[in-house]
């Protein structure tokens, strides 16, 4: 098999398939030597997977990447293959070592050396000098690369990646997301200089922003539901087109409930200019009894400052915060719990399952203050029921109470940190991405769950990144854009959609 | 002043070790006997069995695993050259041959507990707490009553005094920490072990070969326990069965005080060179100021405890200066 000269690499009908998911589905792409070409898609559409493989972190289940040095294929496939095609990945969070200086970090594995393996610090120092020079950052190649701030360390990265690895196809996985806009045009520049200078560099930029992809790249590609749904010329197109490539034809599927929130009582939630360093500059907010509202935004908008404040987990926040009329200081998570709020966090292997347990201690820890006599025992018979219940009624797969929780899959696992969000009678309720990590299957169970039994006697307010599913359970949905809530947007109005929440999300719609 | 203040911070932060090691030098002078040329040798030479031990073991705990075997290495690598040299063969007046022969019996032990750890992925601290029973019972078998006659090629460098006054031992001491330095600061090998300590998926990635290097470690290791032996061998004219038994948690001490990270990645040669004289001074004043033999033990336990309190401040340091 020849490849056109003109091609960095191609995926030639890549499948990827994990258990229950065929997240990647027969893509063919092809990226051209010379180009810096967008990959977009909401977050599931396939696109990190796809991207994976072409690093080599994953094989390919079908089908290969191919490049002018050799090809990926699902049974020769690793990192190092990959990094030997000429193919490098630039991530979010670059694979350093903390404690190392930036100059070992860069020459990792590959540092110029004099006779017997000696190093030769000069000539590393002097490099790294150079590479740090060239990239127009604050650093010295003797600091330590942990003390350097994430953009940094990430723009560095890359750099390694072009001018130390020498790599070719270079893909940068979301690295712009966290940069300032200066910055931003600064390493576009760089990125047209380099590619003037060596016209065989291909650069595949990944991203979920519209107006980055707009703005960089001269072709973008459109990932939905594991498919390549289009590739267009960036100058040809705008960015409203490109959002309705990327949102696709959604299915509108409104489910019945009953809980209607009593517009009368007083507010379980008063929020009244909650400030949370840098990210959140300003929110507002009455939640009532029964009411389910979303929070939706990009990464650093404020959305995750904002639940997290609630939950007293930033600890410098401004603002009044009122439960049921009565003001409330949320400035720990104990204080947080006490005033009857319950809190599922987005990280949930990290954060909240206890591995190794078994499902019934995972079940029943939030509600060991209830579940133990005087002295501290725990009353066990109690836990069983109570675990019980919770794996019938929201139809937890296990095969017992007490086999470890760690068999279980992401969406039965998410179902019992639901479940037992609720034994403490919470009257506010706070899901940072409820659905993240959980499969299909267990999404509806989950999403019912949330409407119907965690807002019927508290408020609940949850982060999505899916506008479907925000759409589909939220009273009002909340858009957050650069710290400020931009958009509220009410079920039963005009723009209570998916396209709408999207746009405004990006910035793309934004009202007058 | 922010320059002065610089510069204390970086002592502070980087050699807080060092500054320890002052404070117990200036308390020394206190005690008298301390301060004399004799003495301060004499502890550097009682030290330095213990030194080569720390060094070893400071490899093994930079790729985040550790290796408890070192003091029965520490016993058995001279144990079986003396055995396998004097007692089978006759190489009385070819001794040399028999240091060599220790230094790689202990490189062997050490291949064995790396090999055995790394290839066969089983937790180094249970492969050498094995090890560790294992080869002091072979020394109990080989030697029960000890070896109390070696020729005198092969005492020479736990021994000899150069002008009548400087014992050698310190002098190898000294060169194999200024090797060690060189190796881990300006060598290939020093490079790749504190990048695979510090994130091995990132140093895998990065092409170092990862199996290899640990496994290295264990033979470094290994090789300075057993020059260690050697020294200490040397020091007592003698060989006996328990020798160097327990000495392991001193071992950790040393390497843990000059500020090396458990969980890998991290120390530096001069901060447990500096620990190994820290622990030695401790030793030798409590000697000086007649510290009865039955209550020496908790006294070394209570200073060792603040000291590594102080040390372990290091750390808090840094964040202190990278928030403010």
């Amino acid at each position: 098999m020849t490849l056109d000269p003109l091609i960095s690499f191609a995926a030639e009908a890549v499948s990827r398939r994990f258990p229950g998911v065929l997240a990647v589905k027969s893509v063919d792409l092809a990226v051209r030597k010379g180009e810096i070409h967008g990959l977009i898609g909401k977050n599931g559409a396939g696109k990190s997977v796809l991207v994976s493989m072409v690093a080599g972190l994953l094989p390919p289940s079908q089908g290969e990447i191919v490049t002018a040095r050799g090809a990926l294929t699902p049974h020769q496939s690793s990192p190092a293959r990959a990094k030997g095609l000429g193919i490098a990945l630039v991530t979010q969070e670059p694979a350093f070592a903390a404690d190392l200086s930036v100059a070992d970090n860069l020459f990792m594995g590959c540092h110029p050396t004099r006779s017997l393996h000696f190093v030769a610090p000069g000539e590393t120092r002097r490099r790294a000098q150079a590479l740090i020079e060239q990239l127009g950052l604050r650093a010295r190649p003797e600091d330590r690369m942990g003390d350097l701030p994430l953009e940094t360390q990430q723009l560095l990265a890359f750099g390694r990646a072009v001018f130390i690895d020498a790599a070719t196809t270079i893909l940068l996985d979301e690295i712009t997301a966290s940069l300032t806009n200066e910055r931003k045009e600064s390493l576009l520049r760089l990125l047209r200089t380099l590619i003037g200078e060596r016209p065989d560099l291909s650069f595949t930029l990944i991203s979920h922003h519209v107006s980055e992809v707009m703005g960089f790249t001269d072709r973008v590609s459109v990932m939905r539901d594991g498919n390549r749904v289009a590739t267009l010329d960036t100058a040809a197109t705008s960015a409203a087109e490109l959002a309705d490539w990327i949102v696709g034809d959604v299915e509108r599927t409104e489910i019945n409930y009953t809980t209607r929130p009593d517009d009368t009582a007083v507010p379980v939630l008063s929020v009244r200019g909650l400030k949370a360093e840098r990210s959140l500059a300003h929110l507002d907010l009455d939640l009532r009894r029964g009411e389910v509202v979303g929070f939706s935004g990009l990464e650093g908008s404020g959305k995750d400052a904002a639940i997290e404040a609630l939950y007293g987990l930033v600890p410098n926040h401004d603002g009044k915060t009122l439960m049921d009329g009565v003001a409330v200081k949320l400035d720990s998570p104990k204080a947080a719990q006490r005033a009857g709020i319950s809190f599922l966090p987005k990280h949930r292997e990290a954060q909240a399952v206890i591995q190794n347990r078994s499902v019934l201690d995972n079940a029943v820890i939030a509600g060991l203050p209830v579940l133990t006599t005087r002295l501290g025992f725990v009353k066990r018979r109690e836990c069983e029921r109570v675990a019980l219940s919770i794996v019938t009624r929201l139809r937890v797969k296990t095969p017992g109470l007490h086999v470890p929780i760690d068999g279980l899959s992401g969406g039965n696992k998410q179902k019992v940190m639901l479940g037992r969000l609720s034994l403490t009678a919470p009257r506010l309720v706070l899901l940072n991405e409820p659905t993240r990590g959980v499969d299909i299957s267990a999404k509806p169970d989950i999403l019912k769950m949330i409407r119907e039994d965690l807002s019927r006697a508290a408020g609940v307010i949850m982060i999505s990144e899916s506008e479907e599913e925000l759409v589909e359970i939220c009273d009002r949905i909340l858009v957050f854009y650069k710290g400020r809530v931009v958009r509220e947007l009410i079920r039963g109005r005009p723009g209570f959609d998916v396209e709408t929440v999207y746009k405004t999300i990006q910035g793309v719609e934004l009202p007058a | 002043m922010t320059k002065s203040k610089n510069l204390l911070f970086l002592v502070l932060e980087k050699h807080l070790i060092w500054a320890l090691l002052v404070l117990l030098f200036i308390a020394g002078l206190a005690v008298p006997g301390f301060l004399s040329v004799r003495n301060i040798l004499n502890v550097m030479w009682a030290a330095a069995p213990l030194g080569c031990m720390v060094l070893g073991l400071f490899f093994v705990v930079l790729t985040a695993n550790v290796d408890l075997s070192l003091e029965s290495t520490f016993a058995l690598a001279p144990t079986l050259a003396i055995v396998a040299c004097f007692q089978l063969l006759p190489l009385q007046d070819l001794s040399f041959i028999a240091v060599i022969v220790t230094l790689l019996v202990g490189a062997a032990l050490g291949l064995a507990n790396g090999l055995f750890s790394v290839k066969l992925r089983v937790s180094s601290f249970l492969v050498t707490l094995g090890t560790l029973l294992l080869m002091r019972g072979i020394v109990v078998y080989l030697i029960p009553e000890g070896v109390y006659y070696l020729p005198e090629g092969y005492v020479y460098l736990g021994s000899a005094k150069l002008f009548g006054i400087l014992p050698v031992a310190v002098l190898v001491w000294i060169a194999v920490f200024i090797l060690g330095w060189l190796l881990v600061d300006y060598h290939r090998l020093g490079k790749d072990i504190l990048a695979l300590g510090n994130n091995e998926e990132a140093a895998f990635i990065a092409g170092v070969s990862i199996d290899r290097t640990k496994i290295l470690c264990f033979v470094i290791a290994g090789t300075l326990a057993a020059l260690g032996g050697l020294l200490e061998v040397g020091r007592l004219q003698s060989v006996v069965a328990d020798m160097g038994q327990g000495d392991i948690l001193m071992v950790f001490a040393g390497t843990i005080l000059g500020g090396t990270a458990l969980t890998g990645g991290k120390g530096n040669v001069g901060g447990v060179f500096a620990a190994v004289l820290v622990i030695a001074i401790i030793e030798n004043l409590m000697n000086l100021f007649g510290v009865p033999p039955s209550i020496r033990q908790v006294v070394f336990g209570a200073v060792l405890l603040v000291a590594i309190y102080l040390a372990s401040l290091q750390e808090n340091l840094r964040h202190a200066r990278m928030e403010g």
